[in-house]
């Protein structure tokens, strides 16, 4: 087998590395943060050559659309001339590069994201029914949340309603936030142990 | 499909009622916007802040009224206690350069037609760093050695020309650190270490996060999603875009609690028993 093909260097590298920077932050030694620094800005570098494979990828995908005449080719074109016109833009004139962000990505963008909020009500409507008392609790805390990010829930139930929810936001929901993120933090630890032994090959291409 | 259309159509009648006829409705002040209002216009004379945007587009519909009456306040003091500005982003956790684009907003829409710059000079009162992707590297690299991570501003000049710059190097030659973000713990995690008070704003999904920080003092204060943002534009005295938007948030909240009751009432009296 070719060398180049052989899993075994790039799981030595993940481990080399990871090591290193893991090293680096619970010793102290000065040299070893130097190096450390150093990898962790990497994955920068490298995520503007993602960038780069992420372009040619879209420009393909989106040329071959249109040059086949393929279903939904207008989209593709429009996609590419978007594309094509916001690059020069921003090589080129800047004010018309400024222009399309600050008045066509930004407001779409937004627009995008309110239009989500018209989903969650009919979520709310679809899909919250008391058939449990786990989803009473659920409702309930839900509504109190809600009137408590405007002023109306303390309007209506007086200042003790705002210190019951802020004694459910600082004690149970922060403590079931902190455990959520210490779990998803032993899951990364054990990720990586696993990368560091070769059992996790996802990250070189593997199952 | 029906019942999703009239909900729709509910919603948008709703939020347009501010139009028609404004509301008005007091907002309380809250212990952590008094705190966060505080700790800036407590900063001593001639103190430096850094200030990081890491917020895109989308955050910016949500807390762009905290960050306003931020930056007001910021620039005020620069002409009466004259403190400096270092104000930059790194692109959060997306790594996209909204908020440097957001960061000129605020200057080109709010800051210069209101005479917030008028009588300041770029490079000696405030110095834009511009986008330093890399997010937590970047964030580490701004207590530590920001030289070496920025070593041009957001024009392309050197900041070792820069006047403000010469006196500053790491985070302990900050008097405030000051983000906002989506985020907490990534901040804590590189910036708690430098002792120096952390105020954020924030958006209304990250309190729960803020909240365990700010009871064992790493962050000084932060303003918590709209409501927030509205109380530090009416305790700063610039009201803006989140007050604005009140009446309205208050409505479509009102309405999230009616849609949520309203069918379940419905459906615990009639629906269960037809089996719908």
């Amino acid at each position: 087998m070719s060398v180049l093909k052989r899993k075994e260097i790039p799981v030595a590298l993940f481990a080399v590395f990871g090591l290193t920077v893991l090293f680096a932050y619970f010793s102290g030694v000065k040299e070893l943060e130097s190096i450390s620094s150093s990898l962790i800005t990497w994955p920068v570098t490298l995520a503007m050559f993602a960038i780069i494979l992420g372009i040619a990828g879209f420009v393909g995908y989106h040329a071959r659309i249109v040059s086949k005449r393929l279903g939904g080719w207008p989209y593709s074109l429009e996609a590419l001339l978007a594309f094509v016109i916001t690059l020069a833009a921003g090589f080129v004139f800047k004010p018309l590069y400024d222009y399309i962000v600050t008045n066509i990505v930004v407001t779409l963008t937004v627009a995008v994201t309110c239009f989500v909020a018209f989903y969650n009500y009919t979520l709310f409507f679809r899909a919250t029914r008391v058939r449990t008392v786990w989803v009473a609790i659920l409702i309930v805390v839900s509504i109190m949340f809600i009137l408590w990010m405007v002023p109306v829930g303390a309007m209506i139930f007086g200042p003790g309603f705002t210190a019951v929810v802020d004694w459910i936001y600082a004690y149970p929901n922060a403590g079931g936030m902190k455990a959520l993120l210490i779990v998803v933090a032993v899951g990364i630890i054990l990720l990586f142990i696993r990368g560091c032994l070769g059992y996790e090959k996802s990250q070189i291409g593997g199952e | 499909m029906t019942l999703d259309r009239l909900i729709f159509l509910g919603l948008i009648v709703v939020l347009a009622i501010p139009f028609v006829h404004v509301l008005g409705i007091p907002i309380p002040i809250s212990p952590e916007t008094r705190k966060y209002h505080q700790a800036i216009i407590g900063l001593p004379k001639g103190c430096n802040v850094l200030w990081v945007t890491d917020i895109d587009f989308t955050l910016w519909v949500e807390i762009q009224g905290g960050e306003i009456a931020t930056m007001k306040m910021l620039f005020k003091l620069m002409k009466e206690r004259q403190i400096h500005l270092v104000w930059t982003t790194t692109g959060g956790d997306t790594g996209l350069p909204d908020g440097r684009i957001l960061i000129h907003r605020m200057i080109d829409e709010y800051l210069r037609p209101g005479g917030f710059l008028e009588g300041l000079k770029y490079g000696e009162d405030y110095v834009l760093l511009g986008w330093l992707p890399g997010w937590e590297t970047s964030l580490r690299g701004l207590v530590t050695d920001i030289h070496k991570l920025a070593p041009t501003d957001d024009f392309g000049t050197p900041i070792d020309q820069i006047p403000l710059m010469k006196g500053i190097h790491s985070g302990k030659d900050f008097a405030l650190l000051g983000y906002s973000s989506y985020y907490v713990d990534q901040y804590m995690r590189q910036w708690s270490d430098q002792k120096v008070p952390i105020i954020a704003d924030l958006s209304a999904s990250a309190v729960s996060f803020a909240k365990p920080w700010f009871a064992k003092g790493f962050v000084s204060a932060y303003l918590g999603g709209a409501a927030a943002c509205a109380e530090i534009e009416q305790l700063s005295g610039y009201p803006g875009p989140a007050a604005a938007a009140m009446d309205a948030q208050i409505l479509g909240h009102i309405a999230a609690v009616v849609v949520l009751v309203v069918p379940n009432l419905y459906w615990l009296t009639i629906g269960r028993k037809r089996g719908k």
